[in-house]
């Protein structure tokens, strides 16, 4: 039972893992530019709060420039 | 051949006309000495050849390329580096880096380093990855007492924020704006230059969330 439920604990953090899809690289240029539609924008906001690896690259973008 | 020589070729063939490009592309594409590194050349004007527009495409590929090599430098394995990311913009991402589209208001020089980066990023994250990462100097630290003890624990961060997203008392922004700081420990310089604003906003944003904090952690004690 226990290991039934540990299963389906993993595989919901796997599918949530896949599901979670990274900002395309137009919309990062466009947000850093500050060109982004208000809609757009506040949608690239949400996920940059739960996803590191956009953050990183904004972030790698923003010290070199 | 020579690299130096085809990159020489390839801008003498940006200078000049359509007729020039098409042939430059076929003497390239013969001159390409299979031992080599130059796998990406190869890709490149392949695809010159495909669009029949060698100006633009190598105009990317150049910059791209000199972008990687200038990225690649905090990376220990410099050529595993550069390799990854030249082959995953030549398999993936000429297309998209050629038909950048300028109507939509991002600049080139911006969306090339976008594409650039995120794929260094990419290869970083591979699991066993020797990749170095660049320090973050915390030139600018806002750190008062009570916030440093809360963000010191990640669980009480974590448990607080939520329980203000919950009751909506925190805005996605902000959030945001409390892990690039806290979390990532990025300055607030950099914080401020990701979100397109100046650094008073993202001082004042930072108080904000302070006082909010502050008036929950109370109501917990």
């Amino acid at each position: 039972m226990e290991e039934e439920f540990l299963k389906d604990i993993l595989l919901k953090i796997k599918k949530d893992k896949k599901e979670l899809k990274h900002i395309s690289d137009i919309d990062l240029a466009l947000f850093i530019d500050g060109k982004l539609e208000k809609l757009s924008k506040d949608k690239v906001i949400s996920h940059l709060a739960i996803c590191k690896r956009c953050r990183e690259v904004l972030a790698s973008v923003a010290l070199n420039e | 051949m020579d690299r130096i020589i085809a990159i020489f070729l390839g801008r003498l063939a940006l200078m000049s006309n359509n007729n020039f490009n098409k042939n430059c592309i076929i003497y390239l594409k013969k001159s390409i000495h299979k031992d080599t590194q130059a796998s990406y050349l190869e890709s490149v004007f392949d695809y010159c050849e495909r669009e029949f527009n060698i100006d633009r495409v190598w105009l990317m590929f150049v910059y791209s390329e000199v972008t990687a090599e200038k990225r690649c430098k905090s990376c220990i394995n410099f050529e595993e580096c550069i390799s990854y990311v030249m082959e995953k913009i030549m398999r993936n991402n000429m297309q998209l880096l050629t038909s950048f589209n300028k109507s939509k208001g991002a600049k080139e020089l911006t969306y090339i380093n976008i594409v650039v980066e995120s794929r260094i990023i990419d290869f970083s994250r591979r699991p066993n990855s020797s990749y170095k990462e660049i320090e973050f100097k915390d030139e600018i630290s806002i750190k008062d007492d009570l916030t440093a003890k809360i963000i010191e624990d990640k669980d009480v961060l974590d448990k607080i924020t939520t329980d203000l997203q919950q009751s909506n008392k925190i805005t996605d922004e902000e959030i945001l704006i409390l892990k690039l700081l806290y979390q990532d420990e990025y300055t607030v310089k950099i914080v401020a230059k990701i979100l397109n604003k100046d650094t008073k906003y993202i001082y004042k944003k930072v108080e904000n969330i302070i006082k909010k904090f502050r008036k929950r952690v109370e109501t917990f004690v």
